[in-house]
């Protein structure tokens, strides 16, 4: 779906930073599309507002034992521990593919030190095709005893820091829902230069197999995502709204344009549908869809004019 | 461009206490393309919960009538849901999804079918396809006791040579599938061996045949969420000459060759 109205443009801060535009307010979350190929064979990808790759790290993951995944009441815990081809596996193997469409490509990066983002930043800054950086910060910081980075204000900050220091990609830092206060986190990567923030990320949760009295996730705790966690996340974008002046991408248990509403009018600029997209695979056009259909109903010519809609009383 | 498709539930048979077929007209485009050992990702209700969707495999198709039939065990709060479905409600699918067993080159020897319970799902329309294509066909289907068997008319209706193992003797072979399968190996002439059931037979499966040196292929069942390829949820870890890597089990699957699979983590 594209149109003047639904398009969505995240302005670079910095000096001769690049902006993010995306011809609709939907992109495909990360870690739950792939890169495309998948989701492809259902819809056309250039109908997309963007697409936020899986995870990558420096190097190859294999990713963890199984079970990876259990269902809950109306979610899903995933631990599937980034399984990724590597950054220079990606590069080769998914680029090649991804340019071949006009659709946003937003390289979603994960990193153990500070020095593997910007490592990681540097390499894509000159391949052709990548339209953006998504920071994940929900990931342990070896140097720092497993500390989850996105729980430390400071930690956020630096790593924004540096990594906006060595691009000059739109970078958008995805934010994780467990912390106590998101507001001051989303301000650490704004102050450290960030162009947008995404949240939210997975929210940490387990279950238990009552026949065998163990975890049912080999790895103990996972991700949860899906409509369980959509309150939650429409409460931490409208926090983050009131805390920041940079745009917030929304996510967390989008299914339909509805939902999708809800997360602009709480602050969101554009939204990301994950989850949904293994019940419908036509999940991400729908929501646009949707939208649009919302916006000619109701007289909106920008899609702009929903965000933050319902802070305005 | 592949797409959803709905099905509507004609009728359910109930085979066992907790286990049913399910009958459900779709469209003949998804009939047609359907191979053997292909799944179908079923979203039991579209207006509601559970939220993902459940794959089961092609237990049979029918052309003529539009057919698609679904053999499931009641385990959990999707099959309880569709227990109690009644004819009339609609369903949405995905599929044929995955790689199923694969097009044997033509041969004398016969395929033998191993299915230990509800893994008998998918080896009704493999072994209808085997029948149509002039192949000899053998089906060695385990079950517990006598009152857990099923299925023996089904196979012998489209010709198959039919064996009912049972664990308590209660019903033909005293003992598990595979012992009967390395039995059967040792005396026909067999050109390859498919088959699903529990991974702890599908295991013996490998087991039996790589000792016989003969091919067989094995269909596994793990979760899954996306059924796709997409979510990396429902891995299966493969031999290679490197040592192992992980593959789909959607996509790359859910037939892989016995040899290859490593069983560790299943």
């Amino acid at each position: 779906m594209k149109h003047k109205g639904l398009q969505v443009v995240i302005p670079g801060r910095r000096e001769g930073a690049r902006s993010l535009t995306l011809d609709n307010p939907v992109i495909a979350a990360s870690g739950t599309f792939g890169s495309g190929r998948e989701y492809g064979e259902y819809l056309d990808l250039n109908q997309l507002g963007g697409i936020a790759v899986k995870g990558l790290t420096p190097e190859p993951r294999e990713g963890n034992p199984l079970p990876r995944i259990v269902e809950t009441p109306m979610g899903m815990l995933n631990s599937i521990g980034l399984q990724n081809p590597g950054l220079e596996g990606f590069i080769k193997e998914e680029m090649p593919f991804l340019r071949t469409y006009e659709t946003a490509v937003i390289a979603n990066i994960s990193g153990n030190t500070v020095a593997e983002f910007t490592a990681m930043a540097t390499r894509l800054e000159s391949v052709p095709g990548i339209h953006g950086l998504e920071v994940n910060v929900s990931c342990p910081n070896i140097h720092r005893g497993g500390e989850v980075f996105a729980t430390n204000p400071e930690m956020v900050q630096t790593i924004t820091e540096e990594v906006v220091k060595v691009t000059t990609l739109p970078v958008i830092v995805k934010l994780s829902p467990n912390v106590t206060d998101i507001g001051l986190i989303a301000q650490s990567a704004e102050a450290g230069g960030a162009d947008a923030v995404s949240l939210i990320n997975t929210v940490l949760g387990m279950a238990i197999d009552i026949k065998t009295r163990q975890p049912v996730l080999k790895r103990v705790m996972g991700g949860l995502s899906g409509p369980a966690v959509k309150p939650i996340a429409l409460r931490q974008v409208w926090q983050v709204y009131q805390a920041v002046k940079i745009p917030i991408i929304g996510m967390g248990g989008i299914m339909t344009a509805e939902d999708a509403l809800e997360f602009l009018m709480a602050g969101a600029a554009a939204v990301s549908v994950g989850t949904g997209n293994f019940v419908n695979p036509t999940a991400c056009i729908d929501v646009a869809e949707g939208i649009n259909a919302y916006m000619e109903k109701h007289g909106l010519h920008r899609v702009s004019e929903l965000t933050g809609a319902a802070h305005k009383q | 461009m592949k797409r959803e498709y709905t099905g509507n539930i004609m009728y359910q048979e109930q085979l066992l206490e907790d286990c049913y077929r399910m009958v459900l007209k779709t469209d003949a485009d998804l009939l047609q393309q359907a191979l053997p050992g292909q799944f179908v990702h079923l979203r039991i209700n579209p207006l509601g919960g559970p939220l993902l969707r459940r794959p089961f495999s092609i237990h049979s198709i029918d052309q003529e009538q539009g057919t698609l039939s679904l053999l499931y065990a009641v385990v959990g709060q999707g099959t309880r849901i569709m227990a109690a479905d009644l004819p009339g409600k609609t369903v949405t699918l995905l599929g044929p999804l995955g790689t199923g067993f694969p097009h044997l080159p033509a041969s004398t020897g016969e395929v033998v079918l191993v299915g230990g319970g509800l893994g008998t799902a998918p080896l009704l329309h493999t072994a209808s396809w085997l029948q149509a294509a002039g192949r000899k066909t053998r089906v060695i289907l385990g079950f517990p006791s006598q009152d857990r068997a099923m299925l023996a008319s089904d196979f012998t209706q489209i010709g198959a040579t039919v064996h009912i193992t049972t664990e308590d003797g209660s019903e033909g072979y005293h003992g598990y599938p595979t012992s009967l399968l390395h039995k059967v190996l040792l005396r026909e002439s067999v050109q390859a061996v498919f088959a699903c059931g529990p991974h702890a037979m599908l295991e013996n499966v490998a087991k039996v045949c790589g000792e016989a040196g003969i091919d067989a292929w094995i269909s596994m069942e793990e979760k899954m969420a996306c059924g796709i390829g997409a979510c990396l949820g429902c891995v299966v870890r493969i031999r290679d000459e490197m040592g192992s890597h992980y593959e789909k089990a959607c996509l790359d699957g859910p037939v892989f060759k016995a040899s290859e699979v490593i069983f560790d983590e299943t």
